[in-house]
Order: structure tokens, then C-alpha cells, then sequence
């Protein structure tokens, strides 16, 4: 397979799950917005950071309408809702070879639907939306799991995928961290905010059946990043990358940045630095595969000292 | 509400569903008494499916501006241009045997050149040609083809003649769309295919694969097969992409690819290195390798001909092939074909006026009012006058171009080229058409299942491009009962 077309595989599934991601954690955001008391000291604008947009959002009014606007319908924000489809199908139009039929016109009809409605009125109006890019995204990944064999195409979009979801999983709970300061908030409303963090990763169902009924933070925390069992939990999502590394050719090149990946949150820190150096570690792994296997001549790069003797594994 | 064909006011062209006397051919009788079963308001209906259709599936072509690329829609009508088996069948022939004769041409001309020292084929045409690529001389690729896909424009006359207007043996494209509007018709008109005995078009990739892949210097069971793009701003990307998808090939660009040490095509790929058998190129051969060809492409890939000439890899069309795409060129198709094939031409050529022979430009210079003047080299409908519609100055800014460089005109009369009914506004309206067959040629030759057509949705206007107002219809090549199949 082309390196390029590889690396466009890898993006189109980052972005596809960066779109549901997103659209999960507005609408989650949302009710939690509205479940806070007015004198909380969190808002909408909060919502920029935790996703790393902050810089980007130009408006001078931080309102919920404005932060909304940029976050599903501004085409000048590399990471809307908007620009993640629009990019998944630029990617999807030079892969049509590797992918499934009818997959190329699941995405491009997303991307219609979102050109049409993305201006959305109303919170009613969103939350159709919204609830439509991860209907419809669900579909994808049914064509992907139903049809498409699982050889290096399938690999990297599993990459991909579990990348842009651990990625997510770390900022949700990072963001939930930062709402519920136990200072700030009675038991009551402590739960419902990480109540929503569960339900932002629709993980609720799952903690309830595998854990308890009850909702502690530091469970919550321990599930969303250690469960095996969970498929958005962090330790799933760096299982299914190291699964999907090992498919790749001559994998031991990747050996160093998934050793940082597993050994990046020693748990004793507090959630806030915990996060920020699993999403470094996520990082790293990125910049390892881009120059290992996507850049053109990658096959050139010379392995890693410590790895280099060790005979490939194919 | 029925449909009538009251309405339908035909000019003095010839149609291509209907007789003199308004009623549909034999070939469409099938397809009117559906279209009256339906009705005009389910039609419409039917007609925003398709349109919506159309955009879901993304069928769409780029259109260059300065406002950024746009994908347009690609605009289709819903009545198919339908055909008799039997009438197909010979054109077939004709079409299969011009493009043996130009294959043999073009090898003639870069190696013996026989044609010319036989006093057949003018000197100084081919001294005139720009698209003769000295880089090709000596040259037998496989199989002594050259150009292994051909598009192959043709019109019919007022009289029903059927005429070949030009050879495309460059990089034509718009086979994707017809293999698109085929699928179309079925998910929206899935009924008529029941009551007619519509031939299938859908061979078409694999028929391709197998050409391109025969050519493959490697013997292996798997040829690595690439299609080569100049990328997604490309107005046919489209296309580029469909037909890598089809024949399972991979779809590059000219950095994805390099010329080893040991002179063959690499492509890039995760696993390192990997060799390439056959490419099939959608970029003008101008732009192959910037070694030896136009050293600004940022589109080909450097040493690609050195790899080509040491036959490490095969090209489709091969460099050089457009030699015979070419306006003056075509004026010989029928002297080539006696002269390579011993064979009578099965279709005809539009009657030509070359400029470079002196009595015949006499005759253009006179004429200019009646005739349409085409340069050598260009393709697309660029820089032709139209005679009939030009003005005074217009014409005589054209008779100085031509007395200034005879080689580069030709003249052909001006055809009343034919019409198929289309829907206009709910309604049925004559529009002028074409059709491009595609016809390929390796170590096998095959055409497709009629091809795409070409019509032009302007009332009155001639121009079916697709980036001047030009639109497509499916093309029913019908087998009567009981009778011939192609």
C-alpha cells in the first residue's frame, strides 16, 4: 500500500472519530452545562480549552451560540464538526480503491447533510444534528467492520480510530477534573458531572453493569482509564494500537513511542498532569508512525539505536 | 398527466428516438410506452432522484475558478439515447478497425516510416506534428501497440450518416461517467430494464485490467498496475479514482513513484519499495518525466522514459501515441486503413480540407462562412472557428492565421448533427448529441457496450462539453427479439 494513501487511511479515520467524538462531547457538555449552578465557574468557553481550540477562537463574544457556531459549522476551525467530514471525504475520495463501495458515498452524503444543517438554530436543532453525525458514523464503522478485510487498510484505520479515541477519552476526563473541584460543588452535583463524563463516552451502561450503581470519581476515573473491557477506556484503545502496530510491516520500529504510550500516566499524579502526558505520549506515537511508515521514504529512516540489531519482524 | 410529444418540435436534424413522422423507432417503442406509463408528474419525481442521487454518490467534475475549485453536479438527463443492436454492431467494426489502423500508424512513424516513403502520409505533416515526441523513435512497445485506449468521438448526419469526428488517443476520459449513469438508470428506472433487452456496459473495467495488464514486462500472475493522476484538482479526478477502484489498481501521483538504480518504477509504499508493472497515465505525456520531457512537470516522475525505452515498464497510452490525435492526421485514418489493413473503411470521415494542400485551402479561404476551421493540435473545441456564426472580422482574422501556418488548419462543412428528445422543464425538446465509444487494444481489442453520449442542454447550441453546458444521457444499445446481439 502507498505511504500516502496510508497516511490518508490514518487521517480519514482520525477524523471520522474525531467528528462522533465531538459530537458526543457537545452534546454531554451541554447537559452538563445546564445541570451547573449559575454561580459555577465554569462555562462554554471552558469547552475551547479542553479541546485545544482556544487560540484558534477568534470571536470576541464567548457565548454558547458563538463557541457552538466554531465548533460544529466554522469551516475555519480545522477541528469543527464541518471541517472533520469535509476532510474525511477529501481523504475518502483518494482511497476509494482500499475501502469498501458504498463507503465513500456513506461520507459523502454526511458531508451534504452537514454543509445543509450545520447552522443550527437551536438547541433542539443541535441535538438532532448531533445525534445524526454519530447515527451516521455508526453506519461507517458497521461498513468497516461488516466488509472490510482485515489486512493493512483495516490496520490503519484501527489506528487511527483508537488514537483520536484515547486522545478524547483524556480530554473528557480532563475536563470533568476541571468542573468538579470538590470545593466548588454539593455531592448532588459533584455526581452529575461525572455522570456526564461517563455518558459523554455513552460509558454509563457499562459502569453500571461492570462496576456499581454508585458514581465515585476515583471508579469513574479507574474505569475510564484502565478497563479492559470498555472499548473507549484508554487501556482498550492502546491495546488496539499496539494490535494494530503489530500488523504493520517491520513493527519494531514503533517499539519505542508504544513503550512511552504504556508507561505515560504513573498514576499517582494528579488527573490534570496525568492527562496531559497521555496526550503527549499520543502525540509522540503519532509523529513516530509519520516518520516511520508515512513519510515517502520512510523505509530510509534509520531504526532507533536500541532496536536496530534486533532483526525485523518481517 | 401523460406525457406528449406534442410539444416536442424537432428541428431538421436527425433524431435518434423518433422517425419523420414523430413516432418512436422500433428500438424505443419499449422506452416511450414506459416513460407514457409513468406520466409527466412521476417523471419529475424521478428526475429530483436522480438529481439527488447524483450528489450522493458524488458523481461530480472540478470546475477551475478563482474562487477555488468547485465539484459540480454532473448533469444528466434522464431519457436514454437509444440504439438498435444490429446498427451498433458495424459501427463496432468501424471503430475496432480504425483504431488497429492507427496503432500500426503510429508504430510506422516512429520506426520504418513506410506510410511516408510510400508517398501515402505527407513528410511534412509529421515534420509539423507537435505531438510527435522524438524521444519515442526506435520504440516496439508490447505487442506494437501504442494507444491501448482510445475515445473516439462520433456524430450523425442529417441523412443518419454516422461520421467519426476525432480520435482520442491521448487521455480521454468519460468512461466513468458512463458506467455511472448505467447504475443511475437502474436505482431510478429499474422497471424498464424488464421490458427492454438493454445490453450491459459494466464489463467495461475488467475488460481494461485485462488490456493494461497483458502489457506488464514482468511475467508475474499479479502485475502491479497504477493509475497515474495529476491529483484531486484535476477535473477528471473523478474518473481517476473510479477506474483505480474498479480494477482494484493503485490510484498515485508522480511523487509516489521513482526510477531505481536499475532503471525500473518504484512506488512508495508502507512496506518500502515496491515495483510497478503498468501505468496507466491520465497526464499528458508533456509531462511524464522532466529528464528528457517538459522539465517544469511537477506531475511525472524523473526517468520514467529511460525506464520505458529499457522496457522496465509499461506505459498506457504509450508517450508519442498522440501523434495520431492530431486534426490533420485524422484527414488520413482512411488512407491508413487501406494502406496498413488492405481493408475499406467501415465508418466515415467528416469530409476535411487540409490548408496545407494549396487547392483545398483555396477552397477554405473561399468558404469560411459554410465551414468550421479546426487547429492541428488543440483538443477540447479550443480555437475553432465556426464559420456560419462567426463575424466578418472574426473570419478574416482566421484567414490570416491560416495563410500564416497551412499545417496547423483543417476545414470540415458544418453537420446538422442529431437529437435525442430531453426533458426540458417537464417537457420533451430535441438536443443536439454525441457519443464517445471507448475502444481498447492490446493483445486483445474490445469496445464498450455503446459509450457515453454527450448532449448539449442549451437549446439550438452544439457544444457538449461538460464545462460548457454539456450533459450526459445513458446509451441503450437494445437487441431486437430475436435477433442480433453484439
Amino acid at each position: 500500500m502507498l505511504a500516502r494513501a496510508a497516511e490518508n487511511l490514518y487521517w480519514m479515520a482520525r477524523y471520522l472519530e474525531r467528528a462522533e467524538n465531538t459530537a458526543r462531547f457537545i452534546n454531554s457538555a451541554s447537559h452538563v452545562l445546564l445541570d451547573l449552578p449559575p454561580q459555577a465557574n465554569f462555562g462554554w468557553a471552558n469547552l475551547l480549552e479542553i479541546v485545544g481550540l482556544k487560540e484558534l477562537f477568534q470571536s470576541t463574544q464567548a457565548d454558547e451560540e458563538a463557541i457552538m457556531h466554531f465548533l460544529i459549522a466554522d469551516p475555519d476551525n480545522p477541528s469543527s464538526l464541518l471541517s472533520c467530514v469535509a476532510f474525511a471525504r477529501e481523504n475518502t475520495r483518494t482511497l476509494r480503491e482500499w475501502l469498501p463501495g458504498e463507503m465513500w458515498e456513506h461520507i459523502n452524503r454526511l458531508y451534504l447533510y452537514l454543509k445543509e444543517h450545520a447552522q443550527c438554530r437551536s438547541r433542539r436543532e443541535r441535538y438532532v444534528l448531533l445525534n445524526h453525525v454519530i447515527e451516521q458514523r455508526h453506519i461507517i464503522i458497521g461498513l468497516v467492520e461488516g466488509t472490510l478485510p482485515h489486512d493493512l487498510p483495516f490496520q490503519l484505520i484501527r489506528l487511527g480510530r483508537n488514537l483520536e479515541r484515547a486522545d478524547m477519552t483524556t480530554r473528557i476526563l480532563d475536563l470533568h477534573a476541571v468542573i468538579a473541584q470538590p470545593n466548588q460543588h454539593d455531592a448532588q452535583s459533584l455526581q452529575s458531572v461525572w455522570l456526564s463524563s461517563l455518558n459523554s463516552l455513552s460509558a454509563y451502561p457499562s459502569y453500571r453493569r461492570l462496576i456499581s450503581m454508585d458514581i465515585q470519581p476515583a471508579t469513574v476515573v479507574h474505569f475510564l482509564l484502565h478497563d479492559l473491557r470498555f472499548p473507549r477506556s484508554v487501556a482498550y484503545c492502546r491495546q488496539e494500537i499496539a494490535a494494530g502496530v503489530a500488523a504493520l510491516p517491520r513493527p519494531t520500529r514503533l517499539e519505542p513511542a508504544l513503550h512511552t504510550l504504556r508507561s505515560a500516566c504513573p498514576s499517582e499524579d494528579d488527573l490534570h498532569v496525568q492527562m496531559d502526558c497521555l496526550q503527549t505520549a499520543l502525540a509522540q506515537f503519532h509523529r513516530a508512525l509519520q516518520t516511520h511508515y508515512f513519510q515517502p521514504d520512510a523505509w530510509r529512516v534509520p531504526l532507533p539505536l536500541e532496536f536496530a540489531a534486533t532483526p525485523a519482524a518481517c | 398527466m401523460e406525457l406528449t410529444l406534442s410539444e416536442y418540435r424537432r428541428n431538421t436534424a436527425f433524431d435518434e428516438l423518433l422517425d419523420g413522422g414523430q413516432n418512436p423507432r422500433v428500438a424505443a417503442q419499449p422506452l416511450f410506452e414506459f416513460l407514457n406509463s409513468l406520466g409527466t408528474e412521476e417523471l419529475a419525481a424521478r428526475q429530483q432522484a436522480v438529481e439527488a442521487t447524483i450528489m450522493a454518490m458524488g458523481i461530480t467534475f472540478t470546475v477551475y475558478s478563482d474562487a477555488g475549485n468547485i465539484d459540480r453536479a454532473w448533469p444528466f438527463d434522464p431519457i436514454p439515447r437509444v440504439m438498435a443492436a444490429s446498427e451498433w454492431a458495424r459501427i463496432r467494426l468501424g471503430l475496432e478497425q480504425r483504431l488497429r489502423a492507427l496503432n500500426r500508424f503510429i508504430h510506422d512513424v516512429y520506426n520504418e516510416q513506410a506510410i511516408v516513403r510510400d508517398g501515402v502520409f505527407p513528410a511534412e505533416v509529421l515534420a509539423g506534428s507537435g505531438n510527435f515526441r522524438p524521444q519515442c523513435v526506435g520504440m516496439t512497445p508490447r505487442f506494437g501497440v501504442w494507444a491501448h485506449v482510445c475515445g473516439t468521438d462520433l456524430v450523425r448526419d442529417s441523412d443518419g450518416t454516422v461520421y467519426v469526428l476525432e480520435d482520442n488517443l491521448r487521455v480521454p476520459s468519460g468512461v466513468s461517467y458512463m458506467l455511472e449513469n448505467r447504475q443511475l438508470m437502474k436505482r431510478i428506472f429499474p422497471e424498464v430494464f424488464r421490458t427492454s433487452q438493454i445490453l450491459p456496459v459494466d464489463d467495461y473495467p475488467k475488460q481494461l485490467y485485462h488490456t493494461l495488464v497483458a502489457l506488464s514486462p514482468r511475467a508475474v500472475s499479479q502485475p502491479v498496475l497504477v493509475v497515474l493522476t495529476p491529483g484531486i484538482y484535476n477535473s477528471a479526478y473523478f474518473e481517476h479514482s473510479y477506474l483505480a477502484q474498479q480494477m482494484g489498481a493503485h490510484l498515485v501521483e508522480g511523487p509516489d513513484l521513482f526510477v531505481g538504480e536499475d532503471e525500473a518504477v518504484y512506488m512508495k509504499t508502507l512496506h518500502g519499495p515496491e515495483r510497478v508493472d503498468v501505468i496507466y497515465r491520465r497526464i499528458d505525456d508533456a509531462f511524464l518525466d522532466p529528464e528528457v520531457l517538459r522539465p517544469d512537470s511537477m506531475l511525472g516522475v524523473p526517468g520514467l522514459m529511460r525506464a520505458w525505452r529499457k522496457g522496465k515498464v509499461a506505459i498506457a497510452n504509450a508517450p508519442g501515441a498522440g501523434v495520431a490525435d492530431d486534426k490533420v492526421v485524422y484527414a488520413y485514418v482512411p488512407q491508413m486503413i487501406r494502406y496498413y489493413l488492405n481493408e475499406e473503411p467501415i465508418l466515415a470521415n467528416v469530409p476535411s480540407y487540409l490548408c496545407m494542400v494549396p487547392e483545398q485551402c483555396e477552397y477554405v479561404l473561399a468558404n469560411l462562412d459554410k465551414l468550421v476551421v479546426k487547429p492541428a493540435n488543440e483538443s477540447g473545441g479550443y480555437g475553432m472557428l465556426i464559420g456560419p456564426r462567426a463575424t466578418a472580422e472574426e473570419r478574416a482574422h482566421f484567414a490570416d492565421l491560416i495563410r500564416a501556418n497551412p499545417r496547423n488548419y483543417m476545414a470540415q462543412p458544418t453537420l446538422d448533427i442529431s437529437t435525442a428528445p430531453t426533458l426540458v422543464d417537464g417537457q420533451l425538446a430535441p438536443r443536439h448529441l454525441d457519443l464517445r465509444p471507448f475502444v481498447l487494444q492490446s493483445d486483445r481489442l474490445y469496445t464498450t457496450t455503446g459509450g457515453l453520449t454527450r448532449v448539449a442542454l442549451r437549446q439550438g447550441s452544439l457544444v457538449v462539453n461538460s464545462s460548457q453546458g454539456g450533459g450526459s444521457k445513458d446509451t441503450w444499445i437494445v437487441a431486437e427479439a430475436g435477433g442480433t446481439t453484439c
